[in-house]
């Protein structure tokens, strides 16, 4: 193609890579870069953080469940969409939980897609029940008590992928695990209600 | 402007753009690039943390006389001034606190420059906090309260988030001591924190 140099300050029929070998430099570059239509490889280590995307939840409700089953603590999920298969999400969780009853013993478990991960469970719990957080409601004043858990998982996808707090009875009727609310609560302003938070952040593998 | 082409490797009179669209590659573009006064947007690669502040505090407060509303806890505050009013702040705290009286409560919230953020739903006559707990025996066990909250300040403007506590019905509430501690090895003090990120939007 032949090369054309107008009186109007433009070069046109360059092809692409006619350039002089590391001849442009960033002082050839225009002072505003938009690179939303095109694909970029930096070098590695190149580019800022690791952390590309954050997304958080904040259960402001309470929540309570008779199932013995594991099922999602309503509210107190979050969605992710992660860029990259290899990518990883860390999932970070404080959840105010307690069983109904005194001396009663409730299990959380970190879910994906409504199930619980399984990694993110003990092992070797023999007949126990394998969970993320446990514990055991010591007094009949019923205080919740703040679960704080990290996991990092390799989901492996770029599809929608939701990660939640699930929990279920394990301790008898009266052990109903209760979410951001104490066993024997009145209502009154020496009671409060805390609030539980679920936290998503996709990590550049 | 008419383009000039010298005898010394150079052009001059380009005009920004007007070179052929998709001319230059990689390959074109000299081994070490200074984009340093630059503005680059859409690029992938990049992080979404653009900074974060922290605070640990590492000495005791304690509030006494049982008051009802929130008071600052001093040293657990930290500051932020966000790029972008698009930005948000990641807030994440850890707390060490009890109150001084098996059975009597005490309730913490989030706040950004005075005002709650961060607090349970309104429920009847119940207080709206981030936290709360009560002494469950009279070993003044500490409780450990922590959250994560993704906060939209909207706001290019310092901005402070803090932690405030309120007695309740507990005569005395402590950050980072035990009510019944004494001065010897047996006995061990924490740190309580708060940190701030900001994403960018």
């Amino acid at each position: 193609m032949t090369i054309t140099i107008n009186g109007s300050g433009t070069i046109g029929g360059i092809s692409a890579g006619g350039y002089p070998d590391g001849s442009i430099t960033g002082n050839d570059l225009a002072a505003s870069l938009n690179f939303s239509t095109k694909t970029v490889t930096l070098p590695a280590g190149v580019g800022g953080g690791k952390v590309l995307q954050v997304v958080n939840t904040v259960k402001t409700d309470t929540f309570s469940t008779t199932s013995t089953s594991p099922v999602v603590v309503t509210g107190l999920t979050a969605s992710i969409t992660p860029s990259s298969t290899s990518n990883k999400v860390l999932v970070l969780v404080s959840c105010y939980i307690v069983g109904q009853a005194s001396g009663t013993r409730y299990p959380m478990f970190i879910g994906k897609n409504s199930s619980v991960i399984s990694g993110a469970i003990a092992t070797g719990a023999s007949s126990k029940v394998a969970a993320t957080f446990g514990s055991t409601s010591n007094s009949s004043n019923g205080t919740n008590c703040c679960a704080s858990v990290e996991f990092l998982d390799s989901p492996s996808t770029t599809s929608s992928t939701t990660y939640s707090v699930m929990t279920k009875l394990i301790d008898g009727a009266t052990s109903i695990p209760q979410v951001n609310i104490s066993c024997n609560e009145a209502d009154n302003v020496n009671h409060a209600r805390p609030v539980s938070s679920i936290t998503l952040m996709e990590i550049q593998a | 402007m008419a383009i000039t082409i010298n005898g010394t490797g150079s052009i001059s009179g380009l005009s920004a753009g007007g070179l052929p669209n998709s001319s230059v590659t990689a390959a074109d573009l000299a081994t070490v690039q200074d984009w340093s006064g630059k503005t680059i947007s859409n690029i992938g690669g990049g992080g979404k943390v653009l900074q974060i502040q922290q605070a640990v505090m590492t000495d005791t407060q304690s509030f006494s006389g049982g008051f009802t509303t929130f008071e600052d806890v001093t040293n657990l505050s930290v500051s932020i001034t966000p790029s972008a009013s698009t930005s948000k702040v990641l807030v994440m705290y850890s707390v060490m606190i009890t109150g001084n009286t098996f059975g009597r409560r005490y309730a913490f919230r989030l706040s950004r420059g005075g005002t709650a953020i961060g607090i349970h739903d309104s429920a009847g006559s119940k207080t709206r906090a981030s936290g709360c707990g009560m002494p469950l025996d009279s070993n003044g066990v500490m409780d450990f309260h922590s959250n994560t909250i993704l906060d939209s300040p909207a706001t290019t403007s310092a901005t402070t988030y803090k932690v405030q506590v309120v007695c309740n019905d507990s005569p005395t509430v402590n950050v980072n001591i035990a009510s019944n501690e004494a001065d010897n090895g047996n006995h061990s003090r924490p740190v309580s924190s708060i940190t701030v990120m900001e994403i960018a939007g």
